[in-house]
Formats: structure tokens, sequence, C-alpha cells
């Protein structure tokens, strides 16, 4: 009973590649437990574990986030600029994680109350944020308070900072996913119909999904910002597909409802240490997009079509877990 | 189509909310600035649009073919197709008809992937196509890296931006694309199967329409189209780039969904995406006229299509 609970998991298969990837990146790189080492991949993948939680919450209400590059770098830029206007690390700090909120709260209003396509909604967002990225800053640049980045980049008794900080921002993850919001949240991404039949406010929780989605974009692009030490309007474009290929793969369905957090942190984690292996093994950096994606493609085939079988193997326990998951939403 | 206006209520022409827009752009740009309406103007923005027409072509195909089927490969496609026609072509004309047949049968191909990742691996056209078109990025920079774009030789140059008794052959092209599309779309078995498959997959397949068959075909068509486009991209711009194509996935979108086609499949035409397609450019000329930066530009653009999703397509529920 115990097992099959294991492996009928939505984030059983990402659970399996992340390790096989962990395995194989070790094997060709046995450095990457070091310090050093750790610093350096847990800084260059911080920003997107905490964005596939943003992700997470978009697609388990039946939406799609695909601002999620533009949200990211526009944060990034804005905070890069605000630094070299002279504010305390602070205020900027306070004044990004607004400015996540609201394109959030945008984002949220387009989908949950103007009933906008979400896919759609978010693409033609995507654009007004790239545009004002680019308004503000058109070429890498800048630099953030060396204290700050110093301290992203450090480590703590061995222990990467930026893996301290993750390990904050899941204990964040954790209050959302007990909270009741996440049980409306599924309720209304696997059945909206019912959700509303059963009372829910589905257009207000949805355009609160998305504001939540917008907070861990704020805490993305502020993570980029100190990892990164500089402000670059393209780095975190990649995102928005990468994001959602870690979800996908970690077990959060495109249809909603279904799929947690964590399983998207395994996704996304599988999705960084494949580029990390491709340096690893001495592949030139041009090739490094070709090999990511065809992994990546590969990746998403084998996972949903093993998820397929998995559920099908398992229905009865799904179909029970699911009566379950509706008597406590109703 | 005058016919009609007459007859009919003002709402019964065809296309009439696309049609009034772009009369309200033309008085616009005219206010804005007098030369808007000057024919080499005209000229400027008919091609942009007939180029951005043949690039929505695909998209339009796929958006139609429903089951929330999108490409977004096709910026990624005519940024690959641009960069190869310029490395292997060069500056002549001699290898241009064998390259063209290349990247014509790699377009194609590259949508036959998406269109077997839809339809066999059952994947969402959206995460396809946006995982295919990250790979064909990765392979564009591969191949840059190789083959440092040049200069395009005449014939293609000419394509770009020669003109036919005095039309640019993008606008020629464009209308030889639309009345193409439009035969295919009305009065071929191809198109009413499309539009079938579009409506209602089930009833479809039950009615013994090949869906498969339509389905592979249309994402087929839409690398082959975005590929086509890719060409003439490369020689209206005269230079190849890595980022060449990349607002083409969005604009060709834009284009499609602003001509009325649903984004639930099924219904719309090839005509309405043309208009969309003149719409899209009209506001791109103006902001230009303007003296609006890209970035605002992209703002801009990403506004307006926020306001016609707003028109034209909210969901139900």
């Amino acid at each position: 009973m115990m097992l099959r609970q294991v492996w009928s998991h939505p984030s059983f298969p990402a659970g399996v590649l992340a390790v096989l990837a962990l395995v194989f990146a070790l094997s060709v790189n046995p450095g990457l437990l070091s310090t050093g080492s750790m610093i350096g991949w847990s800084t260059s993948q911080l920003g997107l574990w905490t964005a596939v939680l943003g992700q997470t919450l978009a697609l388990m209400g039946r939406g799609i986030d695909l601002s999620v590059g533009a949200g990211v770098s526009l944060v990034n830029v804005a905070a890069i600029a605000l630094f070299e206007a002279g504010w305390p690390t602070a205020g900027v700090i306070v004044a990004m994680l607004i400015l996540g909120l609201l394109i959030g709260a945008a984002n949220g209003a387009l989908i949950g109350w103007l009933r906008l396509n979400p896919l759609l909604a978010t693409f033609a967002t995507s654009f007004v944020l790239l545009g004002l990225t680019l308004q503000i800053r058109s070429a890498p640049g800048g630099s953030a308070p060396m204290a700050a980045v110093m301290f992203m980049n450090g480590a703590t008794w061995g222990i990467p900072n930026a893996m301290l900080v993750f390990v904050l921002v899941l204990l964040l993850w954790g209050l959302v996913a007990r909270s009741a919001f996440w049980l409306r949240l599924r309720a209304t991404g696997a059945d909206p119909v019912r959700a509303w039949n059963s009372g829910l406010p589905t257009a207000r929780i949805k355009v609160m999904s998305y504001v939540m989605a917008g907070f861990f974009t704020a805490l993305s692009g502020l993570f980029v910002t100190f990892c990164v030490g500089a402000g670059d309007p393209l780095f975190a474009q990649p995102y928005t597909l990468l994001t959602i290929a870690g979800a996908v793969i970690g077990g959060v369905s495109l249809g909603g409802g279904t799929g947690s957090g964590y399983g998207a942190v395994l996704g996304a984690v599988f999705v960084g240490l494949t580029s990390d292996i491709a340096l690893g093994i001495g592949v030139s950096p041009f090739w490094q997009q070709l090999i990511v994606g065809c992994v990546l493609l590969t990746g998403l085939a084998v996972v949903v079509r093993a998820g397929r079988w998995l559920k099908a193997k398992s229905d009865s326990t799904v179909t029970r877990s699911a009566f379950e998951t509706k008597g406590k939403a109703a | 189509m005058t016919a009609l206006a007459r007859t009919h209520p003002l709402r019964r022409i065809p296309h009439a909310g696309s049609l009034g827009m772009i009369l309200l752009l033309l008085v616009a740009g005219r206010l804005v600035n007098p030369s808007f309406l000057s024919p080499m103007n005209l000229w400027a923005v008919l091609s942009v649009s007939a180029l951005l027409a043949v690039a929505s072509a695909g998209q339009t195909l796929v958006i139609l073919s429903g089951n929330q089927g999108i490409d977004l490969s096709v910026g990624a496609i005519m940024t690959l197709t641009a960069l190869m026609v310029s490395g292997m072509a060069g500056s002549s004309d001699e290898a241009v008809p064998l390259t063209l047949a290349v990247v014509l049968a790699l377009g194609a191909l590259i949508g036959l992937a998406n269109g077997i990742g839809v339809r066999f691996l059952a994947l969402y056209p959206l995460v396809v196509t946006l995982g295919v078109s990250f790979v064909i990025e990765g392979l564009a920079l591969v191949y840059a890296q190789s083959q440092p774009p040049q200069m395009p030789g005449p014939l293609i140059e000419s394509i770009g931006i020669g003109r036919f008794f005095g039309i640019p052959w993008l606008v020629v092209i464009g209308a030889v694309m639309t009345v193409l599309m439009t035969l295919l779309l009305r009065f071929t078995r191809y198109g009413r199967q499309l539009y079938l498959v579009g409506s209602n997959i089930r009833a479809a397949q039950m009615a013994g329409v090949p869906v498969t068959r339509v389905v592979l075909t249309t994402y087929a068509a839409s690398g082959l189209l975005a590929a086509v486009a890719g060409v003439l991209l490369y020689g209206y711009v005269a230079s190849a780039n890595l980022s060449i194509g990349a607002p083409y996935t969005m604009m060709t979108i834009a284009a499609t969904v602003i001509g009325g086609t649903a984004l639930s499949g099924g219904s719309g035409s090839f005509i309405g995406t043309v208009l969309g397609a003149v719409i899209f450019s009209l506001i791109s000329n103006l902001l230009i006229m303007l003296g609006l930066g890209p970035a605002l530009r992209y703002a801009i653009s990403g506004l307006v299509l926020i306001a016609v999703l707003f028109a034209t397509s909210r969901d139900a529920a």
C-alpha cells in the first residue's frame, strides 16, 4: 500500500529522473559536491527553483504563466536600477516584492476577472514586461551591493547560503501547500464548474493564485539579482520554458488540479542538472541549448507517458484520493 | 463586398471590424504625419503585412485545428531558415534552388516533429512547440557559430525588396498566398477536414476523418510556411541574426487572433488573418512614426494584444 502510494505519486518520475541525473552528474564530475562547486550550481539555479513554484501556482488553477521569464528579468533590472539610484537594500527588496505582486495582480485580473485565455493573456503581458525591461536596461550591466552578493555566493558550515535561502523558500511553500487556499485552488483547477457550484469564488481564487505566483517571481528576480550581481534583460528569459518543463516533468498537470510544488522543484533540479552535465562533459556552450532542449523534450515525453501509465495502473487508488480531496474542498 | 454592403446592414459585411479598424488607423496615421498615406509608406506597410501574413498562414492552420493547437516554434524556424539560407546560398544565386529545397524540407520536418509530439505523444501543443523552439534556437546557435551570416544574393534580395511592375514582390507573394490559402481552406478535402477536426475532434474521428493525417499535415504545413516566411524575412532585412525571427511567434498569433480565428479552433479564415496582419503592421508603423523605440513598441504591442483579446476571445466560463 505504502509502496504503491510512492510510485503512483505524480512527482515520482521526476524524483527518479532527478536522482538519475544527479548520479550521472556526479560520475561525470565527482567534484560537484565540493562546497565551491555547490555554490556555483546552486547560485545559478536558485532563481529557477523559486520561479518554478510560481509557475506551479498558475498551473494548479488550470492557468499558465508565460510571463515568468519576462517578470523575473523586469524585477532583476528594476532592482539594479533602484540600487543605482541609491536605494538601501531593504527598500529595494520591499519595492521588488510589491512589483512582483503587481505583475501577478495584472495577470490575475486579466485571467480571473476579464476571463482572458491564460495562455494568451500572459503571453501578451510578457511582451509588456519585456518592453519595460528593455526600456530600463537594454544591455547587461550595473551592480548590486557587494555585501548581499557576497552573502549569496558564500557558504555557512560548508553549505552554500543559496541553498539555505532555498530551504526558507521551501518552508514558505510549505505554508502555502498546507493552507486552505491551496485546497481551494486545486479544486478550482481540477474542475472549475464543480468548484464554483460548490460555492468557491473561483475567479477570486484564480486572481489570488497569480498574485502569489507574482510574489515567487519577485523572489526569483531578487535571487537572480543577488546571485549574479548585475542586471541582464535577457538572462531570465528562458525561465518561461524551463519552469513549464520543470513543473510538467515534476508531475504538475497542465490540466490543473494535480501535482505538488516539491515535485516541480525536483523537475526544475533535473532541468538545471542537464545543463550542468552538458558543461561537465565538456560540451561547447554553443551546443548546450540544443542538447538541453533535446533532453528536456525526451524527459517531457517520458515523464508524461510514464505518468499516464502509472496512473492507469493505480487508477483505483487515484480515484479514491480524488474523492477524498473533493470531500475536503467542499 | 460592396454589393453586400448595400443589401445588408453594416454588421453583415465580412470582417467589418477589421476593415473599420484599418480605416481608423489610416486616418490616425494621416493626422500624425501627412506622409503616412504616401505610396511609398503604404507599399512598405503592405510589404511588412504580406511578410507577416505568410508567417501567420501556418499559425492560422494550427489554431484552426483546435484542441489547444498553437505553434510557438514559428519564430525559431524563421530564424534558423534565415541563417541557413544566408550560410548556404551565400551572395550568389547558384546555390539558391538547392538551399530553398533544403530549408523548406527542414521546416516541414520540424513541423512534423511538432505534429508527432502533439498527436502520438499526446503532449500539449503549447509545451511541444515551446520545447521544439528551444531546440531549434539551439540548432540556430550552433549553425551560426559554424557559418557566419552573409549578405543575400541578388535573387533573394530582389524577392525581399524588389518590385514587379511597381508592386513589391512581397505583396505579390502575399496576394498569391492569400488566394491559395483561401482555396485550400474552402474548396479542398483537407480544408473541410481541418475545420471538422478543429470543431470537434471526436465527432470528426467518428465521421471517418483521418484525424492523425490532418493533424500531422497541419503542423508540417506550419513548419513549411514558417520556413518560407524565414526566406522572405531574410530577403527583406538583407541580413540574418540569432533573434531575427523571435518576435514573429507573438506577431503571428496576434495577427491570427485579431483576424477573428477562434482560439478554440474550427472557425476563422485566412483573409481574416491577412487583415489582422495589416492591422498589426499599421499599428507598428504608426508607433515608429511617433518616434517610439523598440522597447516601448514591444510593450505597446503587448497592450494592443490584450485589448484585442479582451474584445474578441473571452472565455465563456
